[in-house]
């Protein structure tokens, strides 16, 4: 009786399930790491980890939401704050909230669709949006909104041997481009407003398995060659990569890579001009180069005993370059994620979910535009290039190494190059929203809009994007001028925008800082100012190669040290700090540019895709710092605040995206 | 009418009055062969204890076996001592029926009616019947009957979720010859109902917001199964020590592939079905002479298994993947046993198996043949057994495999039992051995990923024990505990590569040691009230101490996958007059998911469960009819439980069976 009781007590406990929804906090710029978990056991999770904290939470989407993902991950995309997140064997694509990781809705392989095993979701537009698939021979198409299955286009032609396997997906103007992976050698192109396959390209090897697209319009893919074996082949079992235009669809660059076993994968960076592979090793290029490099930038990690580490997935974070790579170790237990700096240093490592596969990165303040997504907001686009500055009128970095030739970005300004032209590159890559930095302190740019900015005494007027986080904010002080004798040029009176530290002690009027350009290559670049102080900016070949941080456009003075410019304007002061090799470079409260302060932030009304930092031309103030009550401006200077420089980054530059008038879309504009 | 029945009933309580207690093999008569062996029998009574019931069920509630079993009618596999499943050589009438495509048997697939009796041989003591079982052996021999004349048996049994089971046995025997025919035809919808944890339903009100949010309730998706087996068997007993004998078993089986838990498709639009034919024959000739035994069987085997996923959707069926395998074993072997004296006993054996593995598939992985390929599997042994002393036993084998063209290193193994006290019976055995496991052929040829480099698993176990078996007038109680240890070196492992595909690789080394224990009896409570027990509980500690992948890799020393560190079983039967009531309950310990045994993830340990069944039967004899009718309350606490991730088990179901003997 005593036996039976106690297996009553012990039977009721045996649960299996019923937890509880949990909150778990989400963080800026985390990054969501897809565990695919193991082929019919239903244990794929979602890992997240904050870049600041360096702290990892797994299993968040059973967390939050008190049930399992699936079986078998496939892939993570965020666009806005929706994460869609493919689960190939359950037939389920999830869309889950990126900052409370609920279930917003699902799409699943219920009998009136052609899901069977959904692979990637490409968002075409708000109302629809594309799902690969491994096995059905359909595209599907789902409103990525509401969740509502609309239709599914038909792929038959990619099939070879029985298979029509849709993988990545890229966006080209109207056309969106899917590889087809499994026994086949093709790209499919889909024209999105027929929703039918249009075209398709033959590749010279078998089974593309990742493809991504640059800012020129390249197609960037790489096969893995099929399989070889002793007894059975399909395929040379070599790695291909290839650059295909996406407008002509013809092959331009077609090369064989050297190792057989490789988990090949793609990524591209934010600014869409750097590819990182994945091949055993990771290997980083940039668009313009013509073949991959031979020498690995990231080694996969290798033990004291020798043994090398299995790299299986890959992630570059759009903000700032870092690398993710995931080891999946015996593919039975947890993996570990590494992290690199831009430079390939090893940031972080941590323990995430079976089977690490797929990266996404989120930015709670500003919902990021994931790459291959650029065409995604075509009319937000418009708008946002008519509140643009239409003119760069002086372009005067100081020295600093993501000025030009930055090796995660390659040069943007060619050699010899004159102001001018200089100025037009800058203008170009604002138009595509790509960084400019400004060198170290006392750096400028000088830009104009081909319209006056209202001063709307309260609101809003500029937005500046930059690309800060809370640990790594690189300020810039703004200035802004009224075209009073109304000649066009940016020859009238400078105007202060007050930041929070105008006025305190953190902030220098009246600062002039001198370099003093270097005689001898690959050397640091000293520098003086009016305060007493002195120090360098830093020679850092990791970052760039180019013999000298001095550019050929910047104008020099004589002085006893020989050639040297000066710089005149404010000064914040340096507050970042250097420990375990790790560098911090904290925010202030407001009113920066590249500042990951109160004003950074997502303005619904300007711009719903991404994050600026936002100014009111209010706070403008005379030299004797009152206000100075513009009613409009025309051009607007930007400069590096701080002074300083740390041993993995290098010296503090502001670094800028774009500058726009905040009203202009709202109320249209009259040149 | 009444009158009649109480005549009747009272006839049926007369018969069923003679409710004694079994025999007790004395160590005095414990046969040479034995000699410390550590070996279970199951008998008839367990295993036709009622027809639903596979070998995989029989296995995993009376022994210390642990059985991995994905739920009712999908794929079971057996371990001893915390193994892996091809660590289990399994014979049917003395040839081995593991798949030589897969190395491992599937329990699931064998009818417990169909096996008259079950030898489990835990570790070395396997190396008495057969090479390979670095876990042990399981053997299953069906009886020639001894009634006399033709009789005829039929079972009905329905149960939960459509499950209809019909048994007919039919046997003949007259003077030296005797005939039997059985035929199990089994099928189930097996749609059960559990609540699916791993699922939430949110409701939503118009503007999308949720209102509610619930685990649904949902039914087991693709459990279906349609069964038939036929085993036919002639026996010829010549009289002068020689004995023929055919054994011919058909199974023709159609299984759905249950849907996970976290599957969200449509099982009316997709089919996962595994489709097996196997023919097992075995024709065997047996020549007993004063000092001297000669046992030649011949056999042939005939596997074809499908495995076919596929759409219906828009009225067409397309393969989604698809794998098929063609086995045909031809087999061959004798054994001579020569008793020298009393107390001396060679044998020798040999036996051939040709393994024909035709295998092809359909996957994004691959498409077209794996392989086809055929290999001779050929075993020598010589065993020598000696009692010096009538206390002391000795004995030493070794074997010598051939596998194609490889040479696998001889397999020894040496034993010893001491009668420690006479009238308990009470004797301590020893056995030390080396095995070897040749790899199976899908790990040597399978493509791609097949690597015919891979060496044989490499095991090395010693155990030590004590068993004994006490007989008093109203009750016997009999029992043994043993330890073991085991470190199994070269284990297999088969992983992805960074293309997708898997590939196995000698990597592991495992050390499994423990104690397994199994105490039972009988007891006559009262005047026709007998109560029989048995209780097994197994200790397996099952532990990777093999080359860490990496670094990063977290395995070292941590429980195998799946292996549960205790389990333990009791069934206990109490029969009075003509009724009969049992209650099987069983215990397993967590079981990890993982080899780094996370437990901070929710799907990383899978928790302990309790399992108990019970069953009543009432036996009726109507004249020459002889019938009994039996309830089966199976899950009676109504456990909610997974014994593998996302494949929930039946909860609370029954099962009535009527059976009718002539």
């Amino acid at each position: 009786m005593l036996l039976l009781a106690s297996v009553l007590i012990t039977a009721c406990s045996d649960s299996i399930g019923g937890g509880e929804e949990e909150k778990v906090a989400s963080a800026e710029g985390g990054v969501f790491i897809l565990c695919e978990g193991n082929f019919n056991a239903g244990n794929a999770t979602l890992s997240y980890y904050d870049p600041m904290k360096k702290n990892v939470e797994n299993g968040v989407f059973r967390r939050a939401n008190d049930r399992k993902l699936g079986d078998t991950g496939q892939s993570i995309t965020i666009y806005g704050n929706t994460a869609y997140i493919a689960v190939e064997n359950s037939g389920i694509v999830w869309g889950m909230d990126t900052e409370t990781f609920k279930v917003k809705g699902q799409i699943t392989a219920a009998s009136n669709t052609n899901i069977i095993n959904p692979r990637y979701v490409h968002k075409v537009s708000d109302t629809k949006a594309y799902v690969t698939d491994l096995y059905a021979h359909y595209i599907n198409i789902f409103n990525p909104q509401t969740f509502q299955y609309t239709g599914s286009i038909s792929v038959e032609e990619a099939a070879n041997n029985g298979y029509c396997s849709t993988e990545e997906m890229v966006q080209h103007g109207k056309y969106v481009f899917t590889n087809c992976w499994s026994y086949s050698n093709k790209i499919l192109v889909i024209d999105t407003e027929q929703d039918k396959v249009v075209e398709s390209i033959t590749l010279t090897s078998w089974q593309p398995k990742s493809m991504k697209i640059d800012k020129n319009g390249k197609l960037w893919v790489i096969t893995d060659g099929g399989y070889s074996t002793s007894e059975d082949s399909f395929g040379d079992n070599v790695p291909h990569l290839y650059r295909i235009d996406a407008d002509t669809r013809s092959i331009e660059l077609d090369q064989p890579l050297s190792t057989d076993d490789a988990n090949v994968q793609i990524a591209m960076n934010a600014s869409s001009d750097t590819l990182y592979i994945i091949n055993n090793d990771v290997y980083r290029m940039s668009i313009n180069e013509a073949k991959m490099p031979s020498q690995p930038f990231i080694l996969a990690p290798v033990d004291n005993n020798g043994t090398r580490h299995k790299l299986y997935g890959i992630g570059v974070n759009p903000k700032n370059s870092e690398v993710y790579v995931a080891d999946a170790v015996d593919y039975r237990q947890a993996g570990v994620v590494y992290r690199y700096a831009a430079d390939g240093s090893l940031i972080d490592h941590f323990k995430v979910g079976i089977t690490p596969n797929h990266f996404a990165f989120s930015d709670k303040a500003s919902g990021n535009v994931p790459e291959g997504n650029e065409n995604n907001n075509e009319n937000e686009n418009n708008k946002l290039e008519r509140a643009l500055v239409s003119k760069i009128f002086e372009y005067m970095p100081a020295p600093g190494h993501q000025v030009n030739g930055y090796t995660v970005v390659g040069d943007f300004i060619h050699d010899g190059a004159t102001m001018e032209e200089a100025c037009d590159s800058v203008l170009s890559h604002f138009k595509h929203q790509q960084m400019v930095s400004l060198g170290a302190q006392g750096g400028y740019l000088i830009a104009g809009f081909d319209h006056n900015v209202t001063n709307s005494n309260g609101d809003y007027d500029l937005a500046i994007k930059g690309n800060p986080y809370s640990y790594q904010s690189e300020p810039g002080i703004v200035w802004v001028m009224k075209d009073e004798n109304g000649d066009g040029l940016p020859n009238d009176t400078w105007y202060e925008l007050a930041g929070s530290e105008y006025g305190t002690e953190n902030e220098t009027l009246d600062y002039a800082i001198t370099y003093y350009k270097p005689s001898t290559p690959f050397a640091d670049i000293r520098w003086t100012d009016n305060q007493g102080g002195e120090g360098i900016v830093p020679y850092m070949s990791a970052w760039n190669k180019h013999e000298s941080y001095w550019q050929d456009w910047v104008p020099t003075e004589d002085s006893p040290e020989g050639p040297c410019h000066t710089f005149y304007g404010s000064r914040l002061k340096d507050t970042h700090t250097y420990e375990n090799g790790y560098t911090m470079e904290p925010p202030f409260d407001w009113g920066y540019a590249d500042n990951d302060g109160k004003d950074y932030f997502k303005n619904d009304a300007f711009d719903k895709s991404g994050a600026k930092c936002y100014f009111k031309l209010s706070n403008a103030v005379t030299r004797d710092g009152k206000p100075a009550n513009l009613d409009y401006i025309n051009f607007v200077k930007i400069q590096t605040a701080q002074t300083g420089h740390s041993p993995n980054l290098g010296e503090i530059s502001t670094e800028v995206h774009g500058i726009w008038d905040c009203h202009a879309s709202s109320r249209g504009l009259t040149p | 009418m009444t009158a009649t029945m109480l005549v009747l009933c009272a006839n049926a309580q007369e018969r069923h009055r003679a409710i004694q207690l079994d025999d007790v093999q004395v160590v005095a008569a414990r046969r040479l062969k034995d000699v410390g062996i550590e070996k279970t029998t199951i008998d008839t009574l367990i295993l036709h204890d009622n027809i639903s019931l596979s070998v995989a069920d029989i296995l995993s509630k009376n022994s210390t076996l642990f059985v991995k079993s994905y739920g009712r009618a999908t794929e079971a596999t057996a371990e001893f001592r915390g193994t892996s499943p091809s660590h289990t050589q399994v014979t049917w009438n003395g040839m081995k029926i593991n798949s030589p495509m897969l190395g491992t048997l599937d329990f699931s697939t064998i009818p417990a009616y169909f096996i008259d009796e079950t030898n489990l041989y835990h570790g070395a003591s396997s190396i008495s019947i057969t090479g390979g079982g670095l876990g042990g052996a399981v053997e299953m021999i069906t009886k020639p009957i001894t009634s006399e004349g033709l009789h005829a048996q039929y079972v009905q049994g329905i149960g939960s979720f459509d499950t209809y089971d019909q048994f007919l046995r039919l046997t003949y025997k007259r003077e030296r010859w005797s005939a039997s025919t059985r035929i199990v035809y089994s099928t189930s919808d097996n749609r059960y109902t559990y609540t699916n944890y791993d699922k939430k339903v949110d409701v939503r009100d118009e503007q999308g917001n949720i209102i509610e949010s619930y685990h649904p309730e949902e039914k087991n998706k693709s459990g279906y199964f349609d069964d038939v087996h036929a085993l036919q068997e002639v026996h010829y007993n010549a009289g002068n020590g020689n004995r023929l004998g055919l054994n011919v078993w058909y199974t023709h089986s159609k299984r759905g592939l249950p849907f996970l838990s976290v599957d969200y498709k449509d099982d009316s639009d997709f089919k996962n079905e595994q489709n097996n034919d196997a023919l097992r024959s075995v024709l065997s000739w047996q020549s007993i002479h004063e000092g001297w035994t000669l046992s030649t069987k011949a056999g042939y085997i005939y596997n074809q298994m499908a495995y076919d996923y596929f759409t219906t959707r828009q009225n067409a069926t397309n393969n989604i993947t698809k794998s098929n395998s063609y086995t045909n074993t031809a087999f061959l072997s004798a054994s001579h046993d020569w008793n020298i004296s009393e107390n001396l006993m060679l044998t020798s054996g040999f036996s051939t198996y040709y393994n024909h593995v035709k295998s092809s598939d359909k996957s994004p992985f691959h498409i077209g043949d794996n392989f086809n390929l055929g290999r001779w599997d050929t075993d020598v042994n010589l065993q020598l057994r000696w009692r010096p002393i009538n206390a002391l036993s000795l004995s030493g084998i070794i074997r010598e495999e051939v596998h194609g063209n490889d040479w696998v290193a001889p397999i020894p193994a040496a034993f010893a039992d001491i009668i420690i006290y006479k009238p308990w019976n009470l004797v301590l055995k020893a056995s030390i051995a080396q095995n070897y496991r040749y790899p199976s052929m899908d790990d040597l040829y399978f493509q791609p990923g097949g690597n015919p480099n891979l060496n044989p698993e490499k095991g090395f176990t010693y155990d030590m024990g004590i068993e004994f078996a006490i007989k008093q007038k109203r009750y016997t109680l009999k029992g043994n505990v043993s330890a073991f240890d085991s470190h199994i070196k070269d284990w297999i492992l088969w992983t992805p590569n960074p293309k997708g595909f898997w590939e196995p690789s000698n990597v592991k080394k495992v050390h499994n040691y423990g104690i397994e224990a199994t105490i039972g009896g009988e007891a006559m409570m009262a005047k026709d009230l007998k109560l029989t027990a048995q209780a097994n509980y197994a200790y397996t500690p099952s532990k990777n101490i093999g080359e860490d992948m990496n670094s990063n890799d977290a395995s070292y020393g941590k429980q195998l996958c799946y292996v549960p560190k205790h389990s333990s079983n009791l069934n206990a039967r109490l029969q009075w007059r003509s009724w009969t009531m049992g209650c099987q309950w069983c215990y397993y310990s967590e079981r990890f998911t993982t080899t780094s045994n996370e437990v901070s993830y929710i799907t990383g340990e899978l928790k302990p469960y309790y399992m108990t069944d019970c069953s009543l039967e009432k036996a009726f004899t109507l004249s020459k009819l002889n019938a009994s009718v039996k309830g089966v309350v199976n899950n009676v606490f109504n456990s909610e439980y997974v014994t593998v991730l996302s494949h929930p088990m039946p909860r609370r179901n029954y099962e009535i069976y009527l059976t009718i003997k002539l």
